[in-house]
């Protein structure tokens, strides 16, 4: 019974036990299944330190002791530390030489931060084709395509090689930042079908295409306007476009001017919103359409708005000869010696701070700029408030400088943050010594670079300073002309008078303004309201006429 | 040789401006190079070593790139001298145009085959003198065009007496016994049809917010009051102010004669009443 009870207890206990082991294997297994599941993206995505160990250990397969510990390092997950340790493991050795070596390290400083300073170091490597391939496989995938480094990188520095590793659209990516000129047309051709559709690098290809047709000696007008028209039909389903639709319209408006169709060319104007910066060049460019018609008085109605107090530090100073050229057009010779003041007034100031600018780029206002570019990315004149009294006109809008501004962020960013490192590389690196004098050099390369990319800003700076300047005298040269011509039609105003005495009075009704059939009219009194920015209308009676003797 | 060019210093000058006018008029070309706007000015800055640069450096051809102080003084005193010969202008006052500068603009608010519907509130500030009378109401318009609407507008009144009332009832110092008041036949409800004309527009600046437009508006109208003790009929005229801020949102203030015949102990008397209302709508 005992024996029984014993062998029965026993082999009841033994299957419970039993049981029991496997409910727990089944449980330990379950839990293991669901850790490694949960693990498994993480392993997907092979963590950085992990990968670059591997990588280490599949370049030094037979490792030397620094090696050695430069692996360990990365597989606790340091990658700092790994670091101070790569110029010890790596740069003194033959594998560092190599351009797998040298791979191997780019990649390091890109998991460390120095993303465009990996990925330049990265593109200066003589033969891409010599890198392991599972190196070139991980690049690849740590910096894809859409990358955001690949817009800053050095044009320069890209080889054709280099597609087999990140693929043909890279290509497009990093020299769509270009600045193609006139005789590069195959050279852009070449570019722009490697660059994908619907992206945003395509359109800005297809952008200097149209402007290189349109601006060629002995250019044919039709092809840049065709090209202008896919590209705004392209361009309409992209949010944001990367060319904006009122620059694009005020383009097609200009070609159709050059060809002289005037009156489409005035629809193009007219569709560049009033929130744009490039409303004040497109109004003072229908204001020449309207002169070129013959439709003075219009083009009075135009440049009435371009020259409210608020609005002078924005115009360009044609606006202002514009409206004196009108007024002289109709014989009212006081407004034109107003227009005169005006422009001298307005524009010899705004002379003095360019000419400020042109000797040093380095102002306040400058300063203050660049920062707010730093922090938006994008900035409009009007967002400047009275500090774009103090800049020149096209600082907002001028690509170079935009982009040179976005260089000069990323690198002071990664400069920045290589002090740090370099701060905890006396502590924070391995016993060994002397690594100090490699990351001494990196971090005198990245200043360099820093100092470089702010110098480019200034640079440019003075470089638009200057343009706007010789803009200035080259009107200013036009208004002691248009003076003269003043002063020559007053001396003869006296034989214009005995001819038009007694003659019908002729009229000019201005067709400016609101076409609306529920529009409202106001008398101008002066008084400037907002509202009514764009909207004047000027009608003229017996412009350079007597007309009959009251 | 000086001679000869003061001689013809007007002529030369005038050819010069025929030059430069006809240069002007050309097609102004599409973005050139330089101080274009946008995109691709075609040149890069000049870089320091190890940046990128664009196929060429500095400012775009044509320019002169940097000025000597000399040559700034020098512009600066081009600027000194222009418009400084006023004498002549006086001259050729004759010749100068009559030039009318006006500002044609879109309403703020298209009022063309639209419909309003706005609450209101009104006060009778005339009429009987024993009784205040308030009302809550509401109007449907549908406005033609800009410059005429019609609507419909319906009145829940709302009355109580006023202190002269009820001192006739309360106040022993003035009645003995106490006087009602002939107030029976009060203002229950109105129901009426008008017919707005809109002659006359204007803005107004909103401390440097905004601008509202705003009409000054005539009504007119008929249509029939429900009395305690029956209908009658009833006709109105007056004027308001619509203002139209945004483009769904509607204020207007009116104020209004109004007339009707309402029954009192010694028979029918014309009631004639000014009726001040505001009312706010929204516009579809």
């Amino acid at each position: 019974m005992k024996t029984s009870i014993k062998i029965s207890r026993a082999i009841s206990l033994k299957c419970l036990g039993h049981s029991l082991i496997l409910v727990a294997f089944t449980v330990l297994g379950t839990l293991s299944q669901a850790a490694s599941a949960k693990d498994s993206p993480k392993e997907a995505l092979k963590a950085p330190a992990q990968e670059l160990a591997r990588l280490a250990r599949v370049l030094a397969p037979r490792p030397s002791a620094e090696q050695t510990i430069f692996i360990e390092i990365l597989n606790s997950e340091q990658l700092e530390k790994a670091l101070f340790q790569w110029p010890s493991a790596f740069e003194e050795s033959a594998v560092g030489a190599t351009p797998s070596g040298e791979a191997l390290g780019a990649l390091l400083n890109y998991h460390n931060g120095l993303r465009v300073y990996a990925l330049e170091s990265l593109l200066t490597i003589e033969q891409p084709e010599k890198i392991h391939a599972e190196l070139r496989s991980v690049w690849k995938r740590t910096v894809p395509e859409n990358a955001y480094e690949w817009s800053l990188i050095n044009a320069k520095l890209w080889r054709s090689q280099w597609k087999t590793v990140f693929g043909q659209g890279v290509e497009s990516r990093v020299r769509s930042h270009e600045v193609f000129q006139a005789g590069q047309e195959r050279e852009l051709q070449e570019l722009l079908k490697k660059a994908p559709e619907g992206t945003p690098e395509r359109v800005w290809l297809e952008w200097q295409s149209v402007l290189i047709s349109a601006v060629a000696a002995n250019s044919d007008n039709s092809a840049a306007a065709k090209k202008l028209a896919a590209l705004m039909s392209t361009s309409q389903a992209m949010k944001p476009p990367p060319v904006s639709m009122d620059l694009m319209n005020l383009t097609a408006a200009r070609l159709l001017y050059q060809a002289g169709y005037l009156e489409a060319a005035k629809k193009y104007y007219e569709r560049v919103s009033k929130t744009s910066d490039d409303w004040f060049d497109a109004q003072e460019e229908l204001a020449w359409t309207e002169l070129r018609k013959g439709e003075a008085q219009n083009a009075l109605a135009i440049t009435r708005s371009l020259v409210i107090p608020a609005f002078l530090p924005l115009i360009s100073p044609e606006a202002v000869f514009a409206k004196s050229l009108a007024h002289l057009k109709v014989c009212d010779y006081p407004e034109v010696a107003k227009a005169l003041h005006l422009f001298r007034d307005t524009f010899k100031e705004r002379s003095r701070v360019l000419m400020a600018l042109s000797d040093s780029g380095n102002t306040p206002s400058v300063d203050a700029f660049i920062g707010r570019m730093k922090a938006n990315r994008r900035l409009q004149m009007t967002d400047l408030g009275a500090e774009a009294a103090k800049l020149p006109r096209f600082v907002a809008r001028d690509e170079v400088l935009t982009r040179a501004i976005q260089l000069d962020r990323e690198f002071e960013a990664e400069s920045s943050k290589f002090k740090d490192l370099y701060g905890r590389s006396v502590t924070g690196g391995t016993a060994k010594v002397g690594f100090q004098g490699r990351l001494e050099q990196v971090r005198r390369e990245l200043d360099t670079r820093a100092r470089a990319a702010r110098s480019a800003v200034y640079l440019r700076i003075k470089a638009l300073a200057r343009e706007e300047l010789d803009e200035i005298s080259q009107v200013l040269t036009k208004m002691h002309i248009v003076e003269a011509e003043l002063l020559q039609q007053v001396a003869m105003s006296d034989r214009v008078v005995k001819s038009t005495e007694g003659t019908a009075v002729s009229e000019k009704k201005g067709t400016t303004g609101s076409r609306d059939r529920d529009r409202v009219v106001f008398p101008d009194d002066g008084e400037t309201w907002f509202d009514e920015v764009s909207n004047y209308q000027v009608d003229l009676k017996k412009g350079c006429q007597v007309g009959k003797k009251q | 040789m000086k001679a000869v060019l003061q001689k013809f210093k007007y002529p030369l000058l005038v050819l010069v401006l025929l030059a430069v006018t006809a240069t002007e008029a050309q097609p102004k070309s599409a973005p050139t190079s330089g101080s274009s706007s946008g995109a691709a000015t075609l040149q890069a800055p000049e870089q320091e070593s190890g940046q990128e640069s664009g196929p060429s450096s500095g400012p775009s051809s044509g320019f002169s790139g940097v000025r000597t102080t000399k040559q700034k003084a020098q512009m600066l005193n081009d600027f000194d001298a222009l418009g400084g010969n006023r004498v002549l202008l006086e001259k050729a006052q004759a010749l100068s145009p009559e030039t009318t500068v006006l500002v044609v603009q879109n309403r703020q608010v298209s009022r063309r085959r639209r419909f309003e519907l706005a609450p209101e509130y009104a006060n009778v500030v005339g009429g009987d003198p024993y009784v205040k009378t308030q009302s809550l109401g509401m109007n449907l318009h549908f406005h033609i065009t800009p410059h005429w609407s019609v609507g419909l507008k319906y009145v829940y009144a709302m009355n109580e007496l006023r202190p002269e009332g009820e001192a006739l009832i309360y106040d022993r110092q003035l009645t003995k016994d106490g006087l009602v008041p002939d107030v029976m036949d009060y203002l229950k409800s109105e129901t009426l049809a008008v017919l707005n004309w809109y002659p006359l527009y204007g803005k107004v600046n909103l401390y440097d917010l905004g601008v509202a437009h705003f009409d000054i508006y005539a009504v007119v109208g008929g249509g029939y009051v429900d009395l305690a003790k029956g209908r009658s009929n009833t006709y109105t005229g007056g004027a308001g102010v619509g203002f139209w801020f945004v483009p769904h949102y509607t204020l207007r203030t009116e104020l209004r004669y109004q007339t009707y015949d309402q029954q009192i102990y010694s028979g029918k008397r014309a009631l004639q009443t000014t009726v001040l209302n505001i009312q706010a709508g929204y516009l579809f």
